[in-house]
């Protein structure tokens, strides 16, 4: 039972409780329509035979001719369809009629309104009838000889007038009747049943649909809801509401959780990919670093060995030396820039002087070594210094962003080239700008130029490519930005900004008009 | 007749320091500084072996190690001289058809020695 769905039950209750109570209805009215039966059949016999007493009753206890008496008795069972009828007095002889042999005789049964006395008996070979004893009394009585009313000596007779009234008769006529019964009951436990059923499935149809729902939402279909349920208006469809409402609530869990979910993973990838592009870079930078270090380091194992083994004239001799400590000079700076990266990447270790400087003058010692390299290339650097700009700065590391700067434009300006080097104030900032004429930079090439350890693919100019990482993490420590425009075949232009110093402001107006003269 | 050999870097230094050890052996020396440069070379004056540099300008060593060993003819020995000392890049070496691979910096006995090796066979 435990196994069966809700409709089931319920109509399974029902009809256990409509079966139950059709039988007992059957068996009610069955029993109640044989008591009704029984008594009428009775009452009738009695009545039958009271209407016979009285009428012989002057032949009974006056007359008494047998002959007579059986005639009349005789003509009593025939008309009436007693199974017999028989008249005897209070020593129990018969005075007429005739009876069978009894093989039993029952105890006396009784019925309401019934004055004889009623027995149940049978007869040797089974038939069962109800023995009717209905006592002689004596009461007045019609004489139908002398025409009036006449007391008779009845009153103290002792004759009794038996009648047999067949049962298997009335259980004959009953039998006719149970299947009537039993069809009607039946008819009417079936249509109870239908609609029983019908209403079974209306009540439980929305609690299987929640049913159903629910199993959908678990299988991860969050969007189910119930729909025929939520609209009663009974507990039933309160339940389905809230369930609904719980729905929606673990539907708006899921959809943050997930979206959370794909964030969290996208964010990983970013920092994942990142990381990766760092390792690539790093890899990258350690097969440069290797390369560059291992260049001079050739120049100068080759020549010592060169010197160690052959016998070599004196200037020949100077010359190869000289290398030597060219190439120990460039290993040296090598050295120097890895150690200035690696000063820079640890931030906080790294020393800081700041103090109130001039950027035009910090501008101008920068430049100053670098002319002789311009020479080389026959390239123009310019620089038309502006009043004093104050700014507070490390002058040494800002010195070290203006030489790395133009160092580059100096390596990738060709012969006859310019660069040109500004100072303006624009917002309260100064904004020092670096200009050349060499081949420009893609788009892709400028996103990434400051990118440590990056080097543009095709780039085989020498240097580790940190000149520009080192430039923007001094300036960025300075709160200043630094930036490049630049298109292929159009040159670049390198700029970064400094906050001016506070006291300063009413000289940097002037610094701005000389600037933009 | 002296054997030819072609030597070329974008390293002026490591040019003249393997120049000199090359004209101290006594083989005939031509010079090149770049990779289009070592081609136009090799063809023209067809020398017995090339040392060649790998990271050029223009052409990479590799690419001309590759040219010069896929054409019909005699082909010249070729002896890589590069910085770049991972593993994998003396197995491209390799595939590229190098007789040699000498990882810089590199002594002058050792390639004196490489350099009679395969031309005094």
């Amino acid at each position: 039972v435990r196994r069966l769905g809700i409709t089931a039950k319920l109509a399974l209750s029902s009809a256990i409780t409509l079966l139950a109570l059709g039988a007992a209805m059957s068996v009610f009215s069955i029993s109640q329509l044989r008591s009704l039966l029984y008594g009428q059949l009775l009452r009738h016999a009695e009545a039958e035979a009271v209407n016979w007493i009285e009428a012989n009753l002057f032949q009974i206890t006056v007359t008494r001719d047998p002959s007579v008496l059986s005639r009349s008795v005789a003509e009593l069972k025939r008309q009436r369809g007693f199974a017999y009828v028989r008249l005897v007095d209070g020593q129990g002889s018969t005075i007429a009629g005739d009876a069978p042999v009894f093989s039993e005789e029952g105890a006396p049964a009784q019925v309401p309104e019934l004055a004889s006395r009623l027995r149940t008996v049978r007869t040797i070979d089974g038939r069962r009838f109800f023995d009717l004893a209905t006592p002689v009394r004596a009461s007045g009585a019609l004489n139908p000889e002398l025409g009036g009313m006449f007391e008779v000596a009845g009153a103290q007779s002792s004759d009794v007038l038996h009648v047999g009234v067949d049962q298997d008769e009335i259980y004959t006529a009953l039998a006719a009747l149970v299947p009537k019964t039993l069809l009607f009951y039946g008819a009417l436990v079936f249509a109870a049943l239908t609609i029983s059923v019908l209403l079974a499935r209306r009540i439980a149809s929305p609690l299987t649909e929640m049913a159903e729902v629910a199993n959908r939402i678990a299988g991860g279909r969050l969007d189910a809801r119930v729909r025929k349920g939520a609209a009663l208006r009974d507990e039933v469809g309160q339940l389905a509401r809230n369930f609904n409402e719980m729905a929606e609530r673990l539907a708006e869990l899921h959809a943050g959780l997930e979206k959370k979910v794909h964030e969290r993973t996208a964010e990983l990838e970013r920092a994942n990919s990142r990381l990766r592009e760092l390792d690539e870079l790093k890899s990258q930078f350690l097969s440069t670093v290797s390369h560059e270090l291992r260049t001079p380091l050739t120049s100068i194992k080759a020549f010592a060995e060169i010197l160690l083994d052959s016998p070599i004239d004196d200037a020949t001799r100077r010359h190869f030396l000289g290398i030597i400590d060219k190439e120990s000079d460039r290993l040296t700076r090598l050295i120097a820039e890895l150690l200035d990266l690696s000063r820079i990447d640890r931030g906080g270790q790294v020393r800081w002087r700041m103090a109130r400087i001039d950027l035009v003058s910090t501008i101008k010692q920068a430049l100053a070594p670098l002319y002789s390299h311009t020479r080389v290339g026959n390239i123009h650097l310019r620089f038309n210094p502006p009043p004093p700009l104050p700014v507070v700065a490390d002058a040494d590391r800002i010195q070290q962003v203006i030489t790395n700067l133009v160092g580059n434009a100096i390596k990738y300006t060709p012969p006859g080239g310019r660069i040109e080097v500004a100072a303006v104030v624009v917002d309260g900032k100064v904004r020092v700008s670096v200009a050349d004429t060499g081949p420009g930079m893609s788009q892709e090439v400028c996103a990434h130029v400051f990118d440590r350890f990056y080097r543009a693919s095709g780039d085989t100019s020498s240097g580790l490519g940190l000149g520009l990482t080192i430039a923007r993490e001094i300036v960025i420590h300075h709160k200043g930005d630094i930036w490049v425009e630049s298109e292929p075949g159009a040159g670049s232009t390198f700029f970064f900004t400094l906050p001016l110093a506070a006291e300063a402001a009413i000289t940097t107006t002037d610094a701005k008009e000389s600037a933009g003269m | 007749m002296p054997k030819k050999v072609l030597v070329c870097d974008d390293e002026l230094h490591i040019l003249e320091a393997v120049s000199f050890i090359v004209r101290q052996e006594g083989y005939e020396l031509i010079t090149a500084q770049d990779g289009d440069e070592a081609l136009r070379a090799a063809r023209a004056e067809s020398p017995d072996l090339v040392l060649l540099d790998v990271m050029m300008p223009k052409k990479t060593g590799f690419e001309v190690c590759r040219e010069l060993k896929s054409g019909s003819g005699p082909h010249p020995y070729i002896i890589l001289l590069t910085a770049m000392g991972q593993e994998r890049d003396m197995e491209e070496g390799y595939r590229c058809g190098a007789d040699e691979y000498m990882t810089k910096p590199f002594g002058p006995r050792n390639l004196r020695k490489r350099l009679h090796d395969l031309l005094d066979t």
